[in-house]
């Protein structure tokens, strides 16, 4: 079957000559149904009620006045001659001239049904042609859709109907697809800067060191300094960018996660940290407040957020670090007495390598991730980020996340 | 010649400037689009190099500033870490000379500072030549006839800038401006030494001066008589 199919012309397996030929069949067999019947039951009815038949019947009762009004004239003269046996040869007579008429009617009905095959065929295969238009002109974009390049859409035009509605699924996957892959790009844009300038730097020093060959010691070591310091930099940024990339795809644990527990423990890990500041970390928390989610992602969340205040905050200030419930959804939140964010900054301050201050976070070793790593994890668990903040005054980081 | 550094990125700055000073170019840094314009107005420099992304006023905007307030007179070099071509064609577009893509070797950065610097001296090769004195700008070697010179790296670079304009008579204050950097005291007599002692190593071997002051204008270079050759010359071999 399949080695027959294989060597048939290619319009053959398609879907429009399939179609065509459907259409061609349906008709020609309604056609022929409708023939066939009509045929049968002429043939069959006047051979059972022959009218000769019934003007017997009529002679019998009142010859001459039913056959002058049905005018037949030369059967009426017959009858007066000879009644009975002049209607025998009549009656032969009208299934020879029915018989005659039956005829007729099937070799014109024949003629017609082979002339209706031929245009149905033809009909079929435009109107195939009609119908699967749209068809073509999805597969030729989808054809000319590129991975690099998404922007293409079908469009179509015309009424609602299977083929449209089909057309605009295509086109909302391509915006979907296109919109990833657009993140996807700008994220490598952004991060392939964000690692270039360390290596330029490591690059640079080690160049310039190198090439002078009265360097003392004293000016080598400043260069490995710089070079540790941006390796140093480079590293944190490479460990939060694969942090980034893995929670891209949901790849959540999914388990009962006690949030209380998650506050105690990321409030205990910075204790020492914030000491060595002047700050100190109060925990405040529910217990028995549990959500459905990844316990490692949620504890780095909060951790991301603690290490800013802690970083941030000013000497001898309190920072608040909790969890409660509010309705249905649960959240985890540190607040810090200052500095406090500018309202300009507030909407940036998640965004992929925002930095407060550029220089003194890429001289700490900063990657620009950690709230945008805060912000994917709260979403992945289908939850969101808050901040409320006034400069001078302090900052509450939020995550909300639906409870268990 | 007298270079500009711009870049947020301090370390990068600091290793660049110092791997051009001590090519003997006069190098100013600044760490942000804002310094660089300050900078801009107060010197003339002969070239800057100039990181494309910066917060606040970026590196197309300064470049868009060079070219509207001082006209093609510095040179732009571009460095940046986005490699895009769209990238690069903007950059160009807006007045860049020449683009790097970070990371790069220093070698190459400074290969390409000589060649942008040597369009405004219409030589083709990296030799610098008046008369019987040959300067390599990419050997740092300085010969009078078969003499080497030995020169430290502001001589060297106070011949450069002589050599790239000869005969042409320079006060002391433009040369302060274009081969000493922004920490030279302008009220010393730097340059009238560094000048001196140039002078001296230059005829050490019994030639004639080349450096001829002219009194009350500057200083300029001449070749002696008779063989006077302001033309470059071909690569040596």
């Amino acid at each position: 079957m399949r080695s027959t199919a294989g060597r048939l012309p290619d319009w053959l397996g398609s879907i429009r000559f399939r179609l065509a030929l459907l259409y061609s069949m349906l008709v020609f067999g309604l056609a022929v149904l409708v023939v066939g019947v009509t045929y049968g039951a002429a043939s069959r009815s006047l051979a059972s009620t022959p009218v000769t038949g019934t003007m017997e019947r009529v002679y019998v009762d009142d010859l001459e006045c039913y056959v002058r009004e049905t005018s037949q004239f030369c059967i009426y003269e017959a009858l007066h001659t000879e009644s009975v046996e002049v209607v025998a040869p009549l009656l032969k007579l009208e299934r020879e001239i029915n018989q005659n008429a039956l005829d007729k009617f099937r070799y014109y009905a024949l003629l017609s049904l082979g002339g209706l095959f031929l245009v149905s065929i033809v009909v079929g295969w435009l109107v195939a042609d009609r119908a699967l238009r749209p068809i073509g002109r999805i597969t030729s974009v989808a054809r000319r859709i590129q991975a690099t390049d998404l922007s293409r859409r079908i469009e179509m035009k015309g009424p609602h109907d299977e083929l449209r509605e089909l057309a605009d699924t295509f086109d909302g996957m391509l915006g979907r697809l296109d919109d990833a892959f657009e993140g996807q790009r700008r994220f490598i844009h952004e991060a392939s800067h964000e690692l270039r300038n360390p290596i330029a730097v490591i690059r640079t020093n080690v160049d310039v060191a190198l090439a002078d060959p009265d360097a003392n010691r004293d000016e080598l070591r400043e260069s490995l300094d710089v070079v540790g310091r941006s390796s140093e930099r480079m590293s944190v940024l490479v460990d939060d960018l694969l942090t980034y990339a893995r929670r891209e795809a949901p790849a959540m644990r999914e388990a009962d996660v006690d949030l209380g527990e998650v506050v105690r423990e990321v409030a205990e890990e910075f204790s020492a940290s914030a000491e060595a500041r002047g700050l100190q970390v109060d925990p405040a928390f529910e217990p028995g407040l549990t959500v459905l989610g990844d316990r490692v992602a949620l504890k780095q969340a909060l951790a991301n957020l603690l290490a800013n205040a802690v970083r941030l905050a000013p000497p001898g200030t309190t920072i608040r670090v909790g969890c409660g419930a509010d309705g249905d959804r649960a959240w985890m939140a540190v607040e810090d007495e200052g500095p406090g964010i500018e309202p300009a900054d507030q909407a940036k301050v998640f965004d992929r390598f925002f930095r407060g201050d550029p220089q003194r976070s890429r001289a700490e070793g900063r990657s620009g991730l950690g709230l945008t790593i805060v912000r994917q994890i709260a979403e992945g668990h289908g939850g969101a980020v808050g901040l409320s903040s006034a400069p001078g005054v302090g900052s509450t980081f939020s995550v909300w996340l639906p409870k268990a | 010649m007298r270079l500009l550094v711009v870049d947020d990125e301090i370390e990068l700055t600091d290793a660049v400037a110092r791997g051009l000073r001590r090519e003997g170019y006069a190098v100013d840094v600044a760490y942000s689009g804002d310094e660089s314009l300050l900078k801009l107005a107060e010197n003339s420099y002969d070239l800057v190099c100039l990181d494309l992304t910066m917060r606040g006023i970026d590196g197309l905007e300064v470049c868009r500033r060079i070219r509207a307030e001082h006209g093609s007179v510095p040179r732009v070099l571009m460095l940046t870490a986005r490699d895009s071509i769209d990238d690069r064609v903007h950059g160009l577009d807006v007045g860049a000379d020449d683009y790097l893509v970070k990371p790069f070797a220093f070698a190459e950065l400074s290969a390409r500072v000589r060649v942008l610097l040597r369009r405004d001296t219409d030589s083709v090769s990296s030799v610098l030549s008046v008369g019987d004195l040959r300067l390599d700008t990419a050997m740092h070697e300085v010969l009078r006839g078969r003499r080497e010179v030995e020169l430290t790296a502001k001589e060297f670079s106070l011949l450069r800038y002589f050599m790239a304009r000869p005969g042409q008579v320079m006060s002391q204050e433009h040369l302060l401006e274009h081969v000493w950097d922004e920490h030279a005291d302008p009220f010393t007599n730097t340059v009238r030494v560094t000048v001196g002692t140039l002078r001296k190593k230059l005829m050490a071997g019994g030639e004639e001066s080349m450096i001829e002051t002219v009194i009350g204008s500057g200083y300029r270079l001449l070749a002696p008589e008779p063989n006077v050759s302001t033309a470059p010359t071909e690569h040596r071999p």
